[in-house]
């Protein structure tokens, strides 16, 4: 019937608008796409580049009353999806196209059990199948998405699964039917990084299974390297290039994939500096009549043709196409995938030595209660910092490293006393902040500042931004009307023009806001801040951006800096030094470049092997992966880590193993067989 | 949807920079139900502050010539069993309904909003006594509880007003205590904790102005019904006495005389109905844009 190379669903000049019809907010622009069988297809963009609204309105999921498709058809089967009838698009829902969302906590039926929900799936598209055939086959999907003990499992709740858990289940919903075609969207976005490895390849197993073609969209350039083989990059509604994963990412002939590309931190070393895209993404319902990546554009440089003609989608042949009037300028990039050389510098550490640190943390625990109520249940402990030391530098940066629920963002919540310790000490200019209290926390709290992730939620939303920054000096009784603009010099300093004070945080990007929790915390000199996750939930050009200015403010004001975060990369860029934390503890710490260069714990090494994109997670043809089974995470007796770790052994099971120096470094690991170095990459 | 998540100026956005006069213009433009409603009752409120001035009669003037008159030219509203001008006297009982909701919903909403503010803020025991002596007067029905008022107090003006207000007040502290319990989870109150906010900073500079627009949408909730249970006890002869003119006397009166006058209960009556729409009508339209905004930006949260 079908040739190998015909398009299994074709998006041909699809165009979509939000919003009042007199100011209509532009989402998609003219976006011609397709996908054949047995192929993963790639979708890259940043927030609001109109990705997930293009993926959503091939199953029409987009609401009725605000989305409107002004142009364009989407073809599947013969027929144009946007034209079908009610009952033939229910039955290519979930049929024959199904779709995997971002977040598996919601996208579950809470009161369900999976097996129902799995149950329903599948009948409702085969009426013919009895209830007990369609449980077999319910469990074989689940088992084949590698969830053992399928049986009981099927009988379980949504929130009896972890993430991951979920994550699979969800899968095995989408690939119930067989469907032709599957739509992914940020389907590992909400999951830890060594998760995130295991739902990737398993998403690759089930595809060369089902030779199902795979629409992927990801805001991660990392994840797309390792799971597609065509790459579309959309930038403000458009596809600006398209075409193989490896030639795109080698040879990028638009601008912004090239900056792209150059602006993803590198692994392998800490730069200088980020590469950063100078401003923000433009406003969809006002965009540039020409070129809409014009304003930010290196390449540009003014050329009258890019700000009056908006560049149309060319081929430039081998499958390759690109919307720029000057494609021939683009830079060439050494992409930042690789790691090969990554090389240990054990010499660096010998510096900071004798030198008194800033913060000093020794023994910090930290236990929450759960239930003991009335009607909550037994009283149980959750022990969410389990004895941890560590001591940060001036003018330096430590970063604490791990997964959710590993202890990271309670540790610094108990720094900043937003928590109280249940033991321990945390010795801060000559006090321990652990027992200080009243008086003495209040001047302490303006010697250590916080940043936190959410750049949505961590601004009084009723307040401007000359407002936010200069309520910390009013809350210290040390605001001078009169004075020198202190508040003014600041918020210049981090980048807002004087026009933009008086607004609210609501009037501000993602990468604004930041900048300003970035100058409420710096308004009161202080000498340490901790950035929880700050750069997490920007995207990647404004990260790189806050990167730099992060960089930048602790040369010239010798900040210290206790970062934490989950990703890899961006602490490899800000780090001096690098602890890392499962369930609670340190397992390993030391300079960042040996940690990165020679880990030696197996969980550090597992993260770092996680990391998609990288050598020995890229796609190579003919590849053979496995489905890998869900684990069970923590152990309670011994190593923590016991049950995920390859080489443990009967010890790490009775002893809880100690901090080892290993010899002549200043790098620390806690396991029975890390005094040993393994060789990278082992499993 | 991710399209929405990063437009840094919709116009609606940029509040502080237009003045407040062109936002109240731009704001009943968008809502013409609700402008008329507060059209209707700034005549009101007039009106029942310049009785003195406005009524064309002094309402308590008996003419026994024209009693239970339908409406004319002299007498607009008709008259009463005495021959009262009943304009005069609806004009006049305007300002005990109004009187009443204004005082209840002043009190009831900063009692009830500082009691759910104190709880939604401490929580453990203190927290804990305030809301289960709200739920006590949650659970005794709001008429009973008011006839109780009443029987212990007497009747009049005060008793009534007193009975609604406490009748009003656990609404507002549960709304506020919610409202408090979420905002306290906000990053930026962690941020201002952490830049050295004491509890009473927190608690009056940052979380109440956030946690504050539900308690304003139930304050016109809170004047509905006040209105409405002043008549009711009016009309229960519990409130304000004749010959002290009210709009829930006047209809108590007037169902007396049904079958003479239609008029003399249906005037105050529709009186009474178009107050309680307008102060809703206002309520909702409140409602949808503040509501509105806390739904914008936690769509900004989701992306």
């Amino acid at each position: 019937m079908r040739s190998a190379d015909e398009a299994l669903l074709r998006i041909d000049g699809l165009s979509i608008e939000f919003g009042a019809l007199e100011s209509p907010v532009k989402a998609v622009n003219n976006v011609t796409l397709e996908v054949r069988r047995g192929e993963t297809l790639g979708i890259i963009g940043e927030s609001g580049s109109g990705k997930s609204v293009t993926a959503m309105s091939i199953l029409r999921l987009l609401p009725k009353d605000q989305a409107r498709v002004t142009q364009g058809r989407i073809w599947f089967d013969g027929n144009d999806l946007l034209e079908a009838e009610p009952g033939q698009l229910r039955r290519v829902r979930g049929k024959d196209i199904s779709i995997i969302f971002q977040d598996p906590a919601t996208s579950l039926h809470p009161s369900f059990t999976i097996g129902a929900q799995l149950i329903e799936a599948i009948r409702v598209h085969d009426g013919r199948i009895s209830k007990a055939d369609a449980r077999t086959r319910a469990a074989e999907l689940i088992t084949s998405v590698g969830i053992a003990h399928a049986d009981e499992r099927l009988d379980q709740y949504p929130h009896q699964f972890s993430g991951g858990m979920r994550q699979r289940c969800m899968i095995a919903m989408a690939i119930a039917n067989q469907p032709s075609v599957v739509i992914a969207d940020e389907p590992t976005t909400a999951l830890d990084v060594t998760i995130q490895a295991e739902i990737l390849s398993l998403l690759r197993v089930v595809q060369r299974e089902t030779h199902s073609a795979v629409i992927f969209i990801t805001h991660d350039l990392r994840v797309v390297a390792q799971v597609a083989e065509r790459v579309a990059v959309m930038y403000a509604g458009s596809i600006v290039e398209s075409g193989k994963v490896d030639e795109v990412f080698e040879n990028p002939q638009h601008p912004y994939t090239s900056a792209l590309l150059r602006s993803l931190p590198a692994l392998d070393h800490r730069a200088e500096r980020q590469v950063s895209i100078q401003g923000s993404p433009p406003n969809p319902s006002d965009l540039p009549p020409g070129c809409s990546f014009e304003p930010r554009c290196d390449v540009a440089d003014g050329r009258s043709v890019c700000t009056t003609d908006r560049p149309p989608l060319q081929d430039i042949g081998g499958g390759r196409t690109v919307a720029c009037h000057f494609s021939g300028e683009t830079e060439a990039v050494a992409v930042n995938l690789s790691r090969h050389s990554m090389q240990p510098q054990a010499i660096a550490a010998a510096a900071q030595v004798d030198i008194e640190p800033v913060l000093r943390v020794e023994n910090l625990d930290k236990r929450f209660a759960i239930g003991g109520g009335l009607f909550t249940g037994a009283k149980r402990e959750v022990h969410a910092v389990n004895g941890v030391s560590f001591d940060v530098y001036k003018g330096k940066t430590l970063a604490l490293v791990g997964e959710s629920g590993s202890g990271k963002s309670t540790t610094a919540r108990l720094i900043l006393r937003l928590h109280d310790p249940s033991g321990g000490r945390i010795l801060f200019g000559g006090l321990d902040l652990a027992k200080s209290n009243g008086r003495q926390l209040r001047d302490i709290r303006r010697e250590i500042q916080v940043i936190f992730q959410d750049p949505f939620g961590s601004l009084n939303p009723r307040l401007t931004a000359r407002e936010l920054v200069t309520e910390p000096l009013k809350i210290q009784g040390i605001f001078d009307p009169n004075g020198p603009d202190h508040v003014g010099e600041l918020l210049s300093r981090v980048g807002l023009s004087p026009s933009q004070w008086d607004r609210q945080p609501a009037a501000f990007s993602g990468g604004q806001r930041q900048r300003i929790a970035i100058a409420r915390a710096l308004i009161l000199e202080p000498r340490m801040l901790v950035l929880d996750e700050a750069v997490s939930a920007l995207d990647v050009s404004i990260q790189a951006q806050v990167l730099n200015l992060l960089a930048d403010l602790q040369d010239e004001l010798g900040l210290t800096y206790l970062f934490i975060s989950h990703d890899l990369a961006v602490v490899r860029q800000l780090a001096d030094s690098v602890a890392v934390m499962f369930a609670g503890r340190i397992v390993e710490q030391g300079v960042a470049a040996d940690v990165y260069g020679s880990a030696r714990h197996p969980y550090t090494k597992a993260l770092l092997a996680a990391i998609p994109g990288t050598d020995t997670q890229r796609r190579a043809p003919g590849d053979d992966v496995e489905v890998t089974e869900a684990r069970i995470d923590i152990a309670e007796h011994g190593c923590a880590y016991r049950l995920r770790c390859p080489i443990a052994q009967d010890v790490c099971a009775t002893d809880s193993p100690s901090f080892a120096r290993i010899e002549g470094t200043a790098h620390d690991v806690a396991c029975h067989f890390g005094a040993v170095p393994v060789e990278v990459g082992a499993p | 949807m991710s399209a929405r998540t990063q437009e840094p100026s919709s116009p609606v956005r940029n509040r502080r920079t237009r003045s407040g006069l062109k936002r109240f213009g731009d704001w009943s433009a968008n809502e013409k139900p609700a402008a008329v409603a507060i059209g209707f009752l700034v005549v009101l409120s007039v009106a029942a502050i310049a009785a003195p001035i406005v009524a064309p009669y002094d309402p308590l003037q008996q003419d026994l010539g024209a009693i239970l008159n339908g409406p004319s030219w002299s007498h607009p509203f008709g008259t009463d069993e005495l021959g009262r001008d009943m304009l005069s006297r609806v004009i006049y009982g305007g300002r005990i309904s109004l009187a009443t909701a204004a005082i209840a919903v002043a009190i009831a909403g900063s009692v009830g909003g500082l009691a759910g503010l104190a709880a939604g803020y401490i929580e453990r025991t203190t927290g804990a006594l305030i809301m289960r002596f709200m739920d006590f007067l949650l659970a005794v029905p709001g008429i009973l509880l008011a006839i109780t008022i009443a029987a212990v107090l007497g009747n009049g003006f005060w008793p009534a007003t007193i009975a609604v207000t406490v009748i009003s007040i656990p609404a507002f502290a549960r709304l506020a205590r919610a409202s408090v319990l979420s905002t306290k989870q906000e990053e930026f109150v962690q941020s201002t904790r952490s830049a050295g906010a004491g509890h009473l900073y927190l608690m009056f500079r940052t979380i109440f102005p956030n946690a504050l627009s539900p308690l304003i949408v139930q304050a016109s909730v809170a004047a509905a019904t006040a209105i409405l249970l002043e008549a009711a006890l009016s009309f229960l002869g519990l409130g304000t006495q004749p010959p002290s003119p009210s709009w829930g006397t006047a209809m108590a009166l007037g169902k007396s005389y049904l079958k003479q006058s239609i008029w003399y209960a249906l005037m105050p009556g529709i009186v009474l109905t178009a107050t309680v729409l307008s102060i809703d009508t206002i309520g909702r339209a409140l409602q949808r844009t503040w509501g509105g905004s806390a739904l914008d930006s936690a769509a900004g949260r989701g992306a």
